[in-house]
């Protein structure tokens, strides 16, 4: 059920992507169900939306799954070493992950994005974990 | 450590799959998945499209809308006269047709647009709902009434993905109506469009038109002339320098189309 509802969420971070506005939705998403559920199944979300943006943006395919899937590597990566569920964490990893991705794929104010992107992932984040936290409650 | 090792496992099946992914990209038995996904998506982005752009419209005056309509309707009966002053030079009046001609153009919906965010960036790139299937190909043109709206840069078997006029990527060779002085319209991104590598002789003026001097290969396919691209907004011209610039700006509001017509033939 959380798999289907994720698929979901996802799947509207996609459409608004690819349809009404330029900002990096998918992956801010797929940062904070990353951080958020700490589960492998992110790198499946990152392949699998990856190759649909990819489709539905005329890209070459598989270019945004293969930076997608690097990104939830780093993020498991640091998990090790730190505190990944915080809003500094979402915040800094936003603001990186937009800058990255507005100047890889060429996108115009690069700042601008970043910034909106900050206030989407932290946005996204909190829902999340509110999400999670209450998934929690039930299981126990 | 087991977790760690798993993780890498992971990582690396993968990041495997994507490069398998992208190489088998290159080869077109991917084409028929990718038109399926286009096909299922289409509708919901076209949706999408529509409604975001009518939330963003709820704030704009019926009375600009209805000027900026008559303001598209006047240009064009400027060129038109513009072009029928010079056809009666010529003696070819016989041949003064509607243009384009609508027997040529193809209309099609705007699914989408992935370099746009409504009220803050102009749209720089179109996904249409015509693709290869219906006629069009690369480099074709792309028009809104008798204003260049872009040039399609891909088609797929059902879509296509038109780059506009205002995208940074975008130039074309121009002329301005009134002195005839020959330059390069590039767009400059957010919505902005230079006229560049006009000489210093040739005379602009602010708010003269600017107009497409046509690029049509042998095919029949390409940009025809006549085709307006916007109005000069100010000129900005150094003695000291080889060329002057002019600041161009469209008479087409990118952020509020939802239908263009693809020039499929001449």
């Amino acid at each position: 059920m959380l798999y289907l509802g994720l698929t979901f969420l996802l799947s509207i971070f996609l459409i608004l992507e690819t349809s009404a506005f330029s900002m990096p939705f998918l992956i801010i998403g797929l940062i904070a169900v990353t951080v958020v559920f700490k589960n492998y199944i992110s790198f499946l979300f990152a392949l699998v939306f990856g190759i649909m943006l990819d489709v539905l943006t005329f890209k070459t395919i598989g270019i945004s799954s293969f930076l997608f899937i690097i990104l939830v590597f780093i993020i498991f990566s640091y998990q090790k070493k730190f505190e990944i569920t915080t809003n500094y964490f979402v915040i800094f990893a936003s603001f990186l992950a937009g800058l990255i991705f507005s100047f890889i794929f060429g996108l115009n104010h690069i700042i601008f994005q970043s910034i909106v992107s900050v206030v989407l992932g932290v946005t996204a984040f909190q829902f999340l974990k509110k999400i999670n936290i209450e998934k929690q409650i039930s299981n126990s | 450590m087991q977790k760690r090792q798993n993780l890498l496992y992971i990582f690396l099946i993968f990041l495997i799959l994507s490069i398998l992914i992208f190489f088998a990209s290159q080869f077109s038995f991917l084409r028929p998945v990718t038109s399926i996904i286009q096909n299922i998506v289409a509708p919901i982005q076209s949706l999408t499209y529509r409604t975001s752009n009518s939330i963003f419209s709820l704030g704009l005056n019926p009375k600009i809308k209805t000027l900026q309509e008559q303001n598209l309707t006047l240009s064009k009966k400027l060129v038109d006269q513009s072009k029928s002053i010079a056809d009666n030079k010529a003696l070819r009046d016989q041949f003064a047709t509607a243009y384009p001609k609508s027997s040529i153009l193809l209309p099609a919906d705007i699914i989408g647009s992935p370099s746009f965010i409504p009220g803050i960036f102009a749209p720089e790139d179109y996904i249409l709902n015509k693709g290869e299937k219906d006629g069009v190909k690369k480099g074709q043109a792309v028009v809104y009434r008798d204003n260049i709206v872009g040039i399609i840069t891909y088609a797929s078997d059902s879509f296509s993905k038109a780059e506009t006029i205002t995208n940074s990527h975008f130039s074309l060779t121009s002329v301005v109506l009134s002195t005839q002085a020959l330059g390069v319209v590039k767009g400059q991104g957010g919505g902005e469009m230079i006229l560049d590598n006009v000489v210093l002789s040739q005379e602009l003026k602010k708010d003269d038109l600017v107009i497409t001097k046509g690029d049509v290969n042998k095919k029949g396919e390409g940009i025809l002339p006549n085709l307006i691209v916007g109005k000069i907004v100010s000129v900005n011209k150094n003695p000291s320098d080889l060329f002057q610039i002019a600041s161009v700006k469209s008479l087409l509001d990118f952020s509020r189309i939802s239908k263009v017509f693809i020039i499929i033939g001449i």
